[in-house]
């Protein structure tokens, strides 16, 4: 079995340019998993996800992760079937540097697309390499929860809350080799579980459908984590760290017992101060794109 | 006989964007499946709509209203107007995009609000110090999930078609198929969750796809 295979014959990734190459990703993407046997959905609107797929296979794992399993019981134990779903995120970059040195793979995460459901898996892809990157958001997180300086200078710079973190330390070897590189790890991290068919038997593990609150706990957990240990970066000063990190100490925790009657507390302020003609304006113009936020709640 | 009949492709945008006019998500199918995908990102406790795109403070957690205040008297401003000026007359007055939250140390710490003041408040479009959504704008939970639904939809009478459409089709239990009909010249719609051991005779109760899509998402029964 070839995973990612060559589904588009007639064209390679390297015939296309920024101008016309608009959905070929995603449909590459896309014939790769329906020749696997999964069903795949587009979105009709932007959601930030780029493709749902949907499989069904044994809870237990037993189906071979090329196959479509056809019966409504697993052959090998006998359960019932399960149904197992993904959302996809395709980060497509092209790949650079050399072919006979380190090239790397440059990609930028937001604060918004780390959900907690741990069916959301991220999809790295260059067209140069042909690899697939297949990271689940528990893997990912993981990752970078366990090597804390990583962790550090992925999710705790301002950058990464700006939005505008470029992470470039994601380097493919000349031996084919996919590796996570830092200046605090000569050696780097290993993402070679993550690559082609690796990443997919990953992915397709049904525990995460089947205990999705217990994954959603410990993703938000790594997360919190992640995102609160505050980072200078290169704006700012060790001091500022030391200050900022402080008080974000106590923060996770007392904002969880508290969060909901700080918000209460200030909607109630804001009622009281501003001129119903500005809270309208704000409840029409801004807010009534997010239900359940107003100033009446 | 009238047979029910699976969307046409106007048919199917039509439908899409009932439920995406209500905030629904809609994927559709990369293959011959007669269905949609619809789905909403969800807090995990209490079920309220997970917003990715709102913000809150990095600090304290307090959601972005979309105001400005002034950096000496704290009065507060609409951010579409952006040429205003603050009635206390100050000259150090600046108006920026600064957390409401009085208790919030971007308010309170001296070295923290002059970071936020420096970065033209909390809100600002290039500021560090904002987080997409991290607690629910309900219950405060950390935890959200995808909610989704696999929907069949048939345009006509209900008839003893159904049951081969059934035997045709990848419909399997928990899908919902949704029936649509023409009566007395409105739209009316009704719907069944898939349970192969219960029989479904659509009623048509529901006038607007909202309808469905509270009660099947939110709970929220009529």
């Amino acid at each position: 079995m070839n995973f990612p295979s060559i589904v588009f014959e007639d064209v390679s990734g390297y015939d296309f340019s920024k101008h016309n190459k608009k959905h070929v990703t995603e449909d590459f993407v896309s014939e790769n998993f329906k020749e696997l046997g999964w069903n795949v959905y587009r979105p009709f609107n932007d959601t930030g996800i780029d493709l749902i797929i949907i499989k069904r296979c044994c809870p237990r794992g037993h189906e071979q992760i090329d196959e479509s399993a056809n019966n409504e019981v697993c052959s090998q134990c006998g359960n019932d079937l399960v149904h197992i779903k993904r959302f996809i995120q395709v980060k497509t970059r092209e790949i650079k540097g050399k072919s006979n040195s380190s090239q790397f793979f440059g990609y930028t995460l937001k604060s918004k697309d780390f959900r907690t459901d741990p069916r959301h898996v991220f999809l790295l892809y260059s067209d140069y390499t042909n690899d697939f990157l297949i990271i689940p958001m528990y893997e990912y997180l993981k990752i970078f929860y366990e090597n804390k300086e990583l962790g550090k200078s992925h999710f705790g710079t301002p950058s990464f809350r700006k939005g505008n973190n470029k992470l470039n330390s994601l380097r493919k070897h000349p031996n084919g080799q996919w590796v996570w590189k830092s200046r605090n790890n000569a050696r780097g991290i290993s993402f070679d579980k993550f690559v082609n068919k690796n990443g997919l038997k990953l992915m397709s593990n049904p525990d995460y459908d089947i205990n999705v609150q217990k994954y959603a706990e410990q993703i938000s957990e790594m997360k919190l984590h992640l995102f609160y240990t505050y980072s200078h970066g290169r704006q700012f000063n060790k001091e500022l760290e030391k200050e900022i990190n402080n008080y974000l100490s106590n923060k996770v925790k007392d904002n969880i017992e508290s969060i909901s009657s700080i918000r209460s507390e200030t909607r109630k302020k804001l009622r009281k101060e501003l001129s119903s003609e500005l809270i309208d304006s704000i409840e029409n113009g801004y807010l009534v794109k997010f239900e359940g936020v107003s100033f009446y709640d | 006989m009238k047979v029910y009949h699976f969307m046409t492709s106007r048919d199917l945008k039509s439908i899409s964007y009932a439920f995406i006019v209500n905030d629904i998500n809609i994927y559709l199918p990369d293959n011959e499946d007669e269905c949609f995908i619809a789905e909403k990102l969800l807090c995990t406790e209490c079920n309220s709509p997970w917003h990715t795109s709102l913000l809150e403070c990095y600090f304290c957690g307090e959601l972005n209203y979309y105001l400005y205040l002034c950096t000496v008297c704290g009065k507060k401003y609409s951010i579409t107007n952006s040429n205003v000026k603050c009635s206390c007359g100050d000259s150090n007055s600046k108006l920026i995009k600064a957390c409401v939250n009085e208790k919030c140390p971007t308010n309170t710490n001296a070295i923290i609000k002059n970071l936020a003041k420096e970065e033209k408040g909390v809100f600002d479009l290039n500021s560090t110090l904002n987080l997409s959504l991290t607690y629910c704008v309900k219950c405060g939970s950390t935890t959200n999930h995808y909610a989704t639904f696999k929907i069949f939809v048939l345009n006509g009478r209900f008839n003893e078609s159904f049951d081969l459409y059934l035997s045709n089709h990848p419909v399997f239990e928990g899908d919902v198929i949704l029936f649509k009909n023409e009566i007395d010249g409105k739209i009316m719609y009704d719907y069944s969750i898939y349970d192969p051991k219960m029989n479904f005779e659509p009623s048509f109760k529901y006038n607007k796809i909202k309808q469905i899509t509270d009660e099947l998402f939110f709970h929220k029964k009529r």
